[in-house]
């Protein structure tokens, strides 16, 4: 729309007059610098959160131990303030010692062992210790993992093949040159030493667990990946099985320099034939590799970030600042939906009157009197968990207090002199509706729009609170879903940062907008200032 | 017009407004795509098996006679059968579910209503009457901030102090931690509905606290206006008390208005209870409807039901109000046209 030199002029001074005015009023500044904060956050979430958005929502991943208190906790709990951050210990391994017979070289991280029988001159096991030390001064971890892998090459690989019932040819098992095996264990400060892994790890029964013989491999490599949750693992270390979930409490209690210890044990292979018969690998034959990588041991965290984690050890300041972006726009777009139908239904209500005034007063006055949750809920139910369906809801069931205002406003209007002049020079309706009444309730309706924003973006976060609200956007109602479904506050997790973060973020955010409506209405309805 | 007019006039537009939700309800669930017998129905059943599924709860009949059965089973009020239906899932009555969550949730939004009225408003008179002051700045800021406050972040937060802070900290409970009564029920019907009071406490304690500034904003801004008027300066040119000019002027003329929020209030009351039942885990209408909509196949009797259940509490509510409302502004009483 192109609007005439004198039009523009007009509006210039109204914007300059009204910021004039804005700037001399407290609790709109207060209110203008809280929101552009948070559109700051909204626009520059990538920058800010440390984590992507992927990383915060997935069930998949997470930074740190579930309801990790902020990292600041000691500041206020000093009892805490020694609480283990999350932390990926490498473990370098070094060894004291090499028995003869067997080979060290270091490529990279990795370490490869060269077994030679026939150096050691004997068919006896032979063990390699490596060892790998950390500092611990923090109280014990709720839960922490091991990571530790290593491949082992035979140099010579013997396939045997059988034939089933059918009398095809199957593969029956392969056996090398050299057979090893792997053992992991944790030295405490005190000396005590904790057997943590061994290969016949996947064979202990969580049940009956005794110490079982000796598991030889022969060929290829393998993994250690455990957490210590695991109730096999603490029957293992002489406990009971429901004391899985604190193992660390019992292993890692106190403070000091814990060491990590891996032993190869490295044999002759055995070479079985067809009919079974076991031959032993001749010495000068036995050789072999095996290489072992770096290990990492992973002190799941039970301090982060700047807003700790939930109940799914997610970060949470991430999760506050990717909701930032659609809260407001949520706020805004159902509020500008909402007051646009309630300007077109008030205008066209009090300016054409009659029939149709009476028409759309009943409608309104039916839907101000309806039960408006409900009914919401219907909607979205039927209409799909869409963030644009929720915003075009919560629009519909918002404008009916505005239009009143408005078709009140507009029947005031109507009576004027200048309408009545238009009228006189022949405009039609439409015209003095959008260029005569609109812009005179055009004060009402920006400060309904800035009144309203907040109550839209409350009904969002409890929709998304109550579980209604879209799967896929990560909204704050929904951190707060989370929280009370993970059981953030029961007495045990007692998860305050969860709850206080998102509550807090959409607080202040609808606060801003109510400082600023107040303010705009101070400026904009002057019949309603403040008498000092 | 007297007052028997505009009684009339109320009534009629209470049963049009009921009118209109319903027919609404019916035609949402018509209109918009969905087969409710979708889960009933297994694909290894014989096609006449379908056929009597659908033929039993009637799907196969055309609009206007569902329209019609529709109609008989709501505004029979769940007393004869068919017992506003059966729940999809607890194959119960909804009747008889409705029957005992119905009393909950009226005495959560019945308690809270009047305790939120009973402290606002004459907070609001009171700010009113002391206005300028510090005690009308802290209400004035209380009303505001409460505005800008979501209720479920309040009992949120009233959950994380009272039930998981004083039990971790202290190892006290002051008030329980969910429900309605304690497990197993107390003996004696005193001692029970003290229980389910203790139970109650807590929600009722949150809604009041969000709830009670708004009114005393409202109130005092009324009351704030009326002083302004005419009638004020000639009873205080008159020599008339303060206190007497407080509540028998300009007290009298507010009430109107406020009868009309509080009218106004009842919609936002019933999504209040949907939250709070919700997060205390009270078994009242709200967390059924809850419970009903939020999963791929919603218990539509239950939900239909409910949402009647809803609307026509919300009506009726009008209703008395607008009598009230007639019978304290004086134009209509006795018999001005407005």
């Amino acid at each position: 729309m192109v609007f005439s030199k004198s039009t523009r002029a007009v509006w210039k001074r109204r914007i300059q007059g009204f910021s004039t005015d804005f700037f001399h009023n407290k609790i709109g500044i207060v209110g203008l610098i809280i929101l552009s904060l948070f559109i700051g956050a909204a626009i520059f979430a990538p920058f800010i959160a440390p984590f992507t958005e992927a990383e915060v929502f997935q069930y998949s991943t997470r930074q740190a131990d579930r309801f990790a208190y902020p990292d600041w906790i000691g500041l206020i709990a000093p009892n805490l303030a020694d609480l283990p951050r999350q932390e990926y210990i490498v473990l370098n391994w070094s060894t004291a010692q090499l028995p003869a017979g067997v080979d060290l070289e270091r490529i990279g991280s990795d370490i490869v062992l060269y077994y030679n029988a026939s150096i050691s001159g004997t068919d006896q096991p032979i063990s390699v210790v490596f060892n790998s030390s950390f500092d611990y001064p923090y109280q014990p971890m709720r839960i922490f993992s091991l990571k530790i892998a290593w491949s082992a090459t035979p140099d010579g690989v013997v396939t045997i093949w059988k034939r089933n019932i059918l009398g095809w040819k199957v593969k029956a098992g392969e056996t090398g040159t050299m057979a090893y095996m792997v053992q992991v264990c944790l030295i405490t400060p005190n000396g005590t030493i904790y057997d943590l892994w061994d290969q016949n790890w996947n064979k202990y029964a969580a049940t009956n667990y005794t110490t079982p013989p000796a598991f030889w491999s022969n060929i290829a490599g393998g993994k250690i990946t455990f957490t210590s949750d695991l109730a096999n693992l603490a029957q293992k270390l002489g406990f009971r099985p429901e004391d899985a979930r604190q193992l660390p409490y019992k292993v890692m209690a106190e403070k000091g320099v814990y060491t990590f210890a891996i032993t190869i044990t490295l044999k002759p292979g055995s070479l079985k034939d067809e009919t079974g018969k076991i031959l032993e690998v001749p010495l000068e034959e036995a050789t072999g590799n095996v290489t072992i990588g770096t290990g990492t041991f992973t002190v799941w965290g039970r301090r982060w970030g700047l807003l700790g984690t939930d109940g799914k050890g997610h970060d949470v300041f991430s999760q506050i600042i990717y909701g930032c972006g659609i809260s407001i726009l949520i706020g805004l777009s159902s509020a500008l939906i909402s007051v646009l139908f309630g300007v077109l239904i008030g205008v066209v209500s009090g300016y054409a009157g009659g029939g149709v005034d009476e028409v759309l007063m009943r409608v309104v006055d039916v839907l101000l009197c309806l039960p408006m949750l409900p009914m919401l809920l219907v909607l979205i139910h039927l209409l799909g968990y869409s963030v644009y369906w929720i915003v075009v809801i919560i629009a519909l069931f918002g404008w009916q207090g505005l239009a009143r205002v408005i078709r009140s406003q507009t029947l005031s209007i109507r009576e004027m002199a200048y309408v009545e002049s238009a009228v006189a020079s022949g405009s039609s309706k439409g015209h003095i509706m959008v260029r005569h009444i609109t812009p005179n309730v055009f004060p009402v309706a920006l400060t309904s729009f800035i009144l309203t924003v907040p109550g839209a973006i409350i009904l969002e976060a409890a929709l998304s609170f109550i579980g209604m609200g879209d799967p896929l956007s990560p909204t704050w109602g929904k951190i707060l879903l989370y929280a009370r479904l993970d059981q953030a506050y029961s007495p045990v997790n007692f998860a305050w940062w969860d709850i206080l973060a998102p509550g807090i973020a959409i607080t202040t955010l609808c606060l801003s907008f109510v400082f600023i409506g107040h303010a705009v209405d101070e400026i904009m309805n002057p019949r309603l200032r403040r008498r000092r | 017009m007297g007052f028997k007019g505009y009684l009339a006039r109320r009534i009629i537009f209470a049963i049009f407004t009921l009118w209109v939700v319903v027919t609404l309800n019916f035609a949402i669930f018509m209109v918009l795509p969905g087969d409710p017998t979708l889960f009933l129905m297994d694909p290894k059943m014989k096609e006449e098996q379908k056929v009597m599924i659908r033929e039993w709860y009637g799907l196969n009949d055309s609009w206007p006679v569902k329209y019609v059965k529709y109609m008989r089973n709501l505004l029979s009020f769940g007393i004869v059968p068919p017992y506003f239906g059966f729940s999809l899932k607890t194959h119960l009555t909804v009747a008889s579910e409705m029957a005992w969550r119905l009393p909950l949730t009226v005495g959560l939004l019945g308690s809270a209503m009047i305790l939120e009225i009973l402290i606002g408003i004459p907070l609001g008179i009171f700010a009113a009457s002391k206005r300028g002051s510090k005690t009308d700045a802290a209400i004035m800021a209380s009303g505001l901030f409460t505005y800008g406050v979501p209720t479920f972040f309040v009992q949120l937060l009233a959950l994380l102090f009272f039930i998981a802070y004083l039990k971790q900290a202290f190892g006290i409970l002051i008030f329980p931690p969910g429900g309605w009564y304690t497990y197993p029920r107390v003996e004696g019907l005193l001692p029970f509905i003290a229980d389910v009071m203790w139970h109650y406490a807590l929600p009722v304690l949150t809604l009041v606290i969000t709830g009670f500034a708004g009114w005393a904003l409202y109130a005092r801004n009324l009351l704030l206006d009326a002083l302004t008027e005419d009638y004020v300066l000639t009873a205080r040119a008159k020599g008339v008390s303060e206190r007497s000019v407080l509540f028998k002027h300009a007290f009298k003329s507010i009430r109107p208005p406020i009868v009309t929020l509080i009218s106004l209030s009842i919609p936002g009351l019933i999504t209040g209870a949907i939250i709070t039942e919700s997060i205390f885990g009270l078994q009242g209408i709200g967390q059924w409807y809850i419970e009903s909509i939020a999963q791929t196949n919603a218990d539509y009797p239950v939900v239909e039901a409910v949402l009647f259940l809803f609307a026509f509490l919300t009506i009726i509510c009008n209703l008395v109000v607008d009598i009230i409302y007639g019978l304290l502004d004086p134009r209509i009483r006795v018999g001005q046209r407005k």
